[in-house]
């Protein structure tokens, strides 16, 4: 019965109604995105922030794996009770290393944009241990796995390697530098933890993690102070 | 990336398109509602409306 | 003894049906447990496949593509195969499309634990089952318009047009989003820098709710509201017209996640306007589907399905006044980062897709069995039981987003931060978090209560009789 008996002017042509819906919902997208790569209306990009150093990329490496950005954001919003908190607010080319972004949508725990130099190495080093031993009342989980845990130095060649083709500007052949430069800061970082006491190989995923926490936000907080806008 | 940034920033600067843009889609909007709702569409609308009332067997 | 049609896959139907009770039980129960750790943090075992930040995951992916999805594809293989009055185009793609998508399924269950993941919220499947995701939603795709094209109705019902544009959008988010440079065969990096990055992901994210979790949605609410009330939609003029709105307008919305942040302003301000237009078009539905009960209003007191049906709409209608609201820059000043946002999803996906996907399966299962329902009393339990978790979580987690959100931006009169210990701001939280662990656990039982009622029926002798086939 209902065959040949529902007929309108557009909904018939399947074809023409997929191609329709199809701009209907690009539109959008393309409008905002696209612009994000043009110099005048995208991010600015800025001098003064350099790429993350190799350990420091194994130890994002380990922040993602241990999906951190559900609890922490890394995003500081130009209002007062927030630079009060946590420092300055957070300028886009602070990000414009970042593979994949890390901003976080919920502060279950403490905004880290600006958290390197805020603490010694070895705070991070209890606190990722056993949080409420730096942060009473604390309810993140304690992170022992992390202590004896090691990084691979061909993973991090790779990701340097990676990051190289994304436009990162790293230097060139990763092979050539990035283990000797892996093992100068894993070891300086160590040092400066045998020296409070703490033991943490220089390989280890605590030392890698502990030198990426140690990073967020200096370039930014030094170009801010620079004068940057 | 360089010619998709240049394209990007000229784009960027058709603020007068934004405005033609948006009453194009406004008067798509309106000249769809009109269609939509033309006494002559009721029938039709009903017929349509009914299609999942139709039973299971075909 | 009643059969299926031999003019319509119903089998298909029933495993989709099926695995959704089965995910719905796991991603709520995993949301549970995740409750219960950010109220007791002990929960989180010391292990590191049970933390939080690895298990929070798991409970997103499962609630929204297992869950939601495989609900979605029940309701789109029932559906469309009666309003075009066709079987499905291919049955070897419709079996593709169920084993691979269950497949993607246990996959997520083992990787994200293991802590393998993109690392972009909503999207952290890695890099070869996203090829996978693409693969199977390619065959459901050629399948759908397969289907399209032989049919034997030439109008193209409004829940078509739903579907349809789930189908197309979530291809180009899907496929956009996870755009990576593979470093191994388990890792890749977003080939989008950091804001832009934020800004593509957030274009997926918001819209992943707006194409996942609302159109199609829409689209199973304008077919199983009709059929479970035996009234025909209210307005179909209405829904034309906010079927085209909803899909223009919810793609700009992105943004709005972003506010405040180091997205460049126009971009900010795109988001917070076009957020707020969507009431407009989002009303639009919830009206149409709640005008569809005029007159059998009374019914809604002994029909349970009806019961679901309306409480799910009402929480459509809410959680899109709300949204838009949130999208407005002052508010969200308050609300960003905090538990509102949370109560604001999960009154989403609990009130709006758990209760249409409830409401939907209780009509469905007798049908697609040609059982009779075991026991009318337990749905009703069961919706008086989700009910009452939702009301519970939604409730707890605003009063907490609000408090929390307060108590960061107190500033006491000699400018200085009134809780500058962090932790302060947290502990205020846990009787929330417990009220929550409450509210969630009574919605897995209510869930749990369905399974039970299914499989009794499922397993029941009683022959559904024509009057039920025909409903």
């Amino acid at each position: 019965m209902a065959e040949n008996f529902h007929r309108g002017v557009l909904e018939p042509n399947a074809r023409l109604f997929a191609v329709l819906s199809t701009v209907a919902v690009t539109i959008g997208g393309l409008v905002e995105i696209v612009p994000m790569y043009s110099s005048a209306a995208g991010p600015e990009h800025m001098d003064e922030v350099t790429p993350y150093s190799p350990l420091e990329l194994a130890g994002r490496d380990i922040y993602i794996r241990e999906g951190c950005y559900n609890c922490h954001s890394q995003m500081i919003r130009p209002m007062q009770a927030e630079t009060l908190r946590y420092g300055p607010w957070t300028r886009a080319g602070e990000y414009q290393y970042d593979h994949p972004f890390q901003l976080g949508s919920r502060r279950i725990g403490p905004d880290l944009q600006r958290v390197g130099g805020k603490y010694p190495d070895a705070w991070h080093y209890d606190h990722m241990k056993d949080p409420r031993s730096t942060s009473p009342g604390s309810i993140m989980p304690p992170y022992t796995w992390l202590y004896d845990a090691k990084i691979s130095t061909n993973d991090v060649v790779a990701s340097v390697g990676a990051m190289t083709t994304l436009g990162v500007p790293y230097e060139a052949s990763p092979e050539s530098w990035v283990p000797a430069s892996v093992e100068k800061q894993g070891k300086e970082i160590s040092a400066r933890l045998a020296e409070s006491n703490r033991d943490a190989a220089p390989d280890s995923e605590i030392v890698a993690l502990t030198a990426y926490l140690q990073r967020l936000g200096v370039d930014g907080r030094k170009a801010i102070a620079a004068g940057s806008k | 990336m360089g010619v998709i940034r240049d394209a990007a920033s000229q784009a960027t600067d058709l603020g007068w398109l934004m405005g033609v843009m948006t009453v194009v889609f406004l008067g798509v909007f309106v000249g769809w509602a009109i269609w939509a709702f033309m006494p002559s569409r009721r029938a039709a609308m009903e017929a349509a409306a009914n299609l999942p009332l139709e039973g299971d067997e075909s | 003894m009643k059969t299926d049609s031999p003019n319509y896959d119903d089998a298909i139907v029933r495993k989709f049906a099926g695995v959704t009770v089965l995910w719905a039980a796991v991603g709520m129960l995993v949301g549970v447990i995740i409750a219960l750790q950010l109220a007791w943090w002990p929960a989180n075992l010391g292990l590191p496949w049970t933390t939080f930040g690895r298990l929070r995951p798991l409970h997103t992916n499962a609630v929204i593509f297992a869950f939601a999805g495989n609900a979605l594809f029940a309701g789109i293989y029932w559906s469309m195969q009666r309003l075009l009055k066709v079987r499905m185009f291919n049955d070897t793609l419709s079996a593709i499309h169920f084993w691979g998508w269950q497949f993607i399924i246990v996959l997520a269950a083992v990787t994200l634990p293991l802590g393998l993941t993109a690392g972009k919220e909503y999207a952290e499947l890695i890099w070869p089952i996203d090829i996978l995701i693409a693969l199977v939603w390619v065959a459901f795709a050629v399948n759908f318009f397969g289907t399209i094209a032989v049919r034997k109705v030439s109008h193209l019902y409004v829940s078509i047009w739903f579907y349809m544009s789930m189908i197309i959008t979530i291809t180009m988010l899907h496929v956009t989003n996870s755009l990576a440079l593979p470093v191994s065969a388990l890792k890749a990096y977003s080939i989008f820098p950091g804001m832009t990055d934020a800004l593509v992901q957030w274009w997926y994210g918001h819209n992943a709710v707006g194409f996942l979790l609302t159109t199609p949605f829409l689209g199973l609410m304008y077919y199983f509201l009709p059929r479970a009330s035996g009234r025909p939609v209210y307005s179909y003029r209405l829904s034309i017209i906010h079927f085209w709105a909803l899909v223009f307008l919810y793609i700009w919305a992105g943004p709005h996640h972003l506010l405040y942040s180091a997205l460049p302003d126009w971009a900010q301000t795109l988001g917070m306007v076009f957020s707020v237009m969507l009431i407009a078009p989002s009303w639009g539905g919830m009206l149409n589907g709640l005008l569809t009960l005029r007159g059998a209003w009374d019914r809604l007191r002994t029909d349970p399905i009806l019961k679901f049906f309306v409480v799910g709409v009402t929480f459509y209608g809410m959680s899109t006044f709300e949204g838009p609201m949130m999208s407005i820059r002052a508010v969200n000043s308050l609300s960003h980062y905090t538990d509102w946002t949370i109560g604001h999803v999960h009154s989403g996906a609990l009130g709006w897709v758990g209760m249409v996907t409830f409401g939907m399966l209780y009509w469905l299962f007798p049908r697609a069995w040609h059982k009779k329902l075991y026991s009318e009393d337990l749905a009703t339990a069961h919706f008086w039981l989700a009910t009452i978790g939702i009301v519970l979580y939604v409730v707890a987690m605003w009063v907490a987003g609000v408090t929390q959100g307060l108590m960061w931006r107190d500033v006491n009169a000699d400018g200085l931060l009134e809780y500058p210990n962090f932790v302060d701001t947290v502990t205020r939280l846990l009787p929330f978090y417990w009220i929550r662990v409450i509210g969630g656990l009574m919605y897995l039982v209510g869930v749990l209560i369905m399974a039970f009622n299914f499989i009794k029926t499922a397993n029941g002798t009683t022959d559904a009789n024509l009057e039920v086939a025909n409903g």
